[in-house]
């Protein structure tokens, strides 16, 4: 009788541990395919581009915002970028510099040119959108692994190459989102072709389409176009770049409070 | 003189056929054109002072960059007509400088405009450029200031070194204009303590770092006096304003946790005449994307003391700030301002609404409404106590 016992509490256990390690290893794909994808764009130094974004709301309008980003890679912690924005003329001259952190809030200056003085913001708002676009501030700053849990959903084949789909839910309960999903080129080095995003409700709230991928640097993948389609409001906004330079001669230097005054 | 707009209108339209390439220069412009109508519902204080002004603006910016990015030369100009009194109508450089930059330290010759400091309601520290007094009566627009001025960054933090070998005086308004005092002041009716002209040099240097979520600043400041000494009011002689020799410290701090930020800044200005110490003390607190609208609300409240009392110029002496900046981040940029500042001895009461939003691309419209409430007759800002204001811009990017 107890020894009937013990067996099957013996077979529970394994079947528990097989089923769990089954799970984790499910899970430990979804990370491992993150950090590749993150791997796969390390080592760039430093980017320059310049941005045109299109906002098109319901009913076919459209206003184009003309931004310059200056993004350096830091080593053992989340990239630090500079934006300066061209149009619209009234906010000409404005910057923002932000350096991004693996873990804890993220660090923000505005430089305001009408009263040429630089402010230093609360990172309190990641899912506001970003100059009434349909991008939140929080899909614009640098991916960094650490500020996600993953899961593994499935493999597809989409035009005869292999599409790995991993949801990932935001540690940080101020991001606006519950899970996206983004989905990983296994063929093209784990570049983003797609991420559907979810409201805090669970509910379908935006697609983002990256298009017009080009190689750089024989190693970096950089979409030409990133689409992004709200699903709840009909409005849409592409960021389209152009003029990447790779390796530029940017340094921390010209990433400082004081760089953002000139 | 009149041949300063004349060459900076030609620099600027030739510029525009100036191409973005990196082996030539990156030359930038801009044109803003302005319109403003103030509106004063109740009648002034004094006689002559009108309810209703209507003026315009010219702004022409102008900046190039070698492509080594070691030369640069900024121009930014500003030119007001107002059609009701003749003493607002003003042409300023705002910038004029000409800056070289080293990969460790940065030289910067001509006008410049320069900020210190954290808060909001009160800027105490800021001092190397005078108010452009007709333009905004709280002070927050500034005139060019002629400068020398050298930046350094070191692992120790960042120092700024200035040289500023000329002191400009306020212009107050005209019989006609509004936020006088019962005397129009020319310019020259302030005068300064120590000379009879503008060349009288001062010199000034600040050092700011950041320690993690710390910002830290410390300045200094000898020479005259930006902001008039106000020693008291006499029937016959009029209102006592001079421009002192001043030394002034300044310190200004600010901590971001997250979504709050605790701010300080605190000067103590030294003079023959008068001494004393000033402290503006609050914090700012976020709630970003508000009940899911996308909107920012952020909320200030500050204290400021200043130990001159009743001769505070600015009449903030012992009063309380709050006020609320709401962002709507939508395409058209609307945000709106309240504030209110309450005397924490007296009766006096401020109540200010700023509303402004892009239209059609290049258009922006800008609202005001400021409110002076039971103005105690001690303070100077007494003189103030007719003027509510109702202030609408509509402006046009070029």
């Amino acid at each position: 009788m107890s020894n009937m016992k013990t067996a099957l509490l013996t077979r529970t256990l394994v079947v528990t541990s097989l089923l769990s390690l089954a799970f984790s290893v499910a899970d430990d794909r979804g990370l491992d395919i993150a950090r590749k994808a993150k791997n796969a764009d390390a080592g760039f130094t430093s980017y320059e581009v310049e941005t045109k974004m299109v906002l098109t709301n319901k009913n076919g309008q459209s206003t184009t915002n003309l931004l310059t980003n200056k993004t350096l890679e830091v080593k053992g912690d989340g990239e630090r970028s500079l934006i300066s924005f061209n149009s619209p003329k009234d906010v000409s001259g404005t910057k923002t510099l932000t350096y991004t952190h693996r873990t804890g809030d993220d660090d923000q200056w505005i430089f305001l040119p009408s009263v040429a003085r630089v402010k230093r913001l609360a990172s309190a708002n990641k899912s506001g959108p970003f100059m009434g676009s349909e991008f939140a501030f929080e899909d614009l700053t640098s991916f960094e692994v650490e500020k996600f849990d993953f899961k593994f959903l499935r493999e597809e084949v989409v035009g005869g190459q292999k599409i790995a789909l991993v949801e990932m839910v935001p540690k940080d309960l101020k991001s606006g989102y519950s899970r996206k999903i983004t989905h990983y080129n296994l063929d093209k080095n784990y570049r983003v072709e797609k991420v559907d995003y979810f409201d805090r409700k669970g509910s379908p709230l935006k697609t983002l389409i990256f298009e017009g991928y080009k190689l750089y640097l024989d190693k970096y993948w950089k979409a030409d176009k990133l689409s992004m389609v709200n699903l709840q409001n009909g409005k849409r906004t592409e960021l389209i770049f152009s003029g990447y330079k790779f390796k530029t001669s940017l340094s921390a230097k010209d990433l400082t409070e004081e760089s953002l005054k000139n | 003189m009149k041949a300063i707009p004349l060459v900076l209108v030609v620099a600027w339209s030739y510029s525009a056929f100036a191409q973005p390439d990196s082996t030539k220069w990156q030359t930038e412009r801009s044109l803003e054109l302005e319109i403003e109508h103030q509106y004063f519902p109740t009648s002034g204080s004094f006689p002559g002072q009108l309810d209703h002004f209507t003026s315009g603006a010219i702004r022409p910016r102008w900046s190039t960059r070698s492509p080594d990015k070691k030369h640069q030369i900024v121009l930014d100009a500003f030119l007001r007509g107002s059609l009701n009194d003749p003493l607002r109508s003003h042409f300023d450089f705002r910038e004029a400088y000409y800056r070289y930059n080293n990969r460790k330290w940065a030289l910067s010759v001509g006008a410049k405009k320069v900020f210190w400091g954290v808060t909001e309601s009160v800027h105490l520290v800021d001092i190397i450029n005078q108010a452009d007094q007709v333009e905004a009566f709280d002070g927050s627009e500034k005139l060019g200031q002629p400068m020398v001025q050298f930046t350094t960054s070191t692992s120790l933090g960042s120092f700024e070194f200035y040289y500023l070998p000329i002191a400009r005086r306020r212009q107050f308004p005209g019989s006609h204009g509004r936020y006088r005092f019962p005397e129009v002041l020319a310019r020259e009716d302030v005068p300064f303590t120590t000379s009879s002209n503008e060349w009288h040099p001062s010199a000034a240097a600040r050092w700011y770092n950041t320690f993690n979520k710390l910002d830290v600043g410390l300045s200094y400041f000898y020479g005259v006096a930006r902001e008039p000494m106000y020693l008291g009011f006499d029937p016959t002689i009029g209102l006592d304003l001079t421009y002192p020799i001043i030394h002034q410290i300044g310190l200004d701090a600010q901590y971001t946790a997250g979504a709050l930020m605790l701010k300080v800044e605190a000067i103590n200005r030294l003079s023959e005449r008068q001494d004393f110490v000033a402290l503006a003390i609050g914090l700012e607190y976020t709630f970003g994307n508000i009940f899911g609208t996308g909107a920012d609300v952020g909320v200030v409240s500050e204290y400021l003391y200043d130990s001159r009392g009743v001769l505070t110029f600015s009449g903030l002496d012992n009063d309380v700030f709050i006020g609320s900046r709401i962002n709507l981040n939508d395409v058209r940029g609307t945000s709106f301002l309240l504030g209110s500042i309450i005397d924490l001895e007296r009766t006096t009461r401020l109540f200010r609404f700023e509303g402004s939003r892009r239209f059609k691309g290049n258009w922006k419209v800008d609202l005001l409404v400021s409110v002076l409430i039971d103005v105690s007759e001690e303070e100077i800002l007494f003189n103030f106590r007719q003027d509510d204001m109702v202030q609408l811009r509509i402006s046009k990017f070029l």
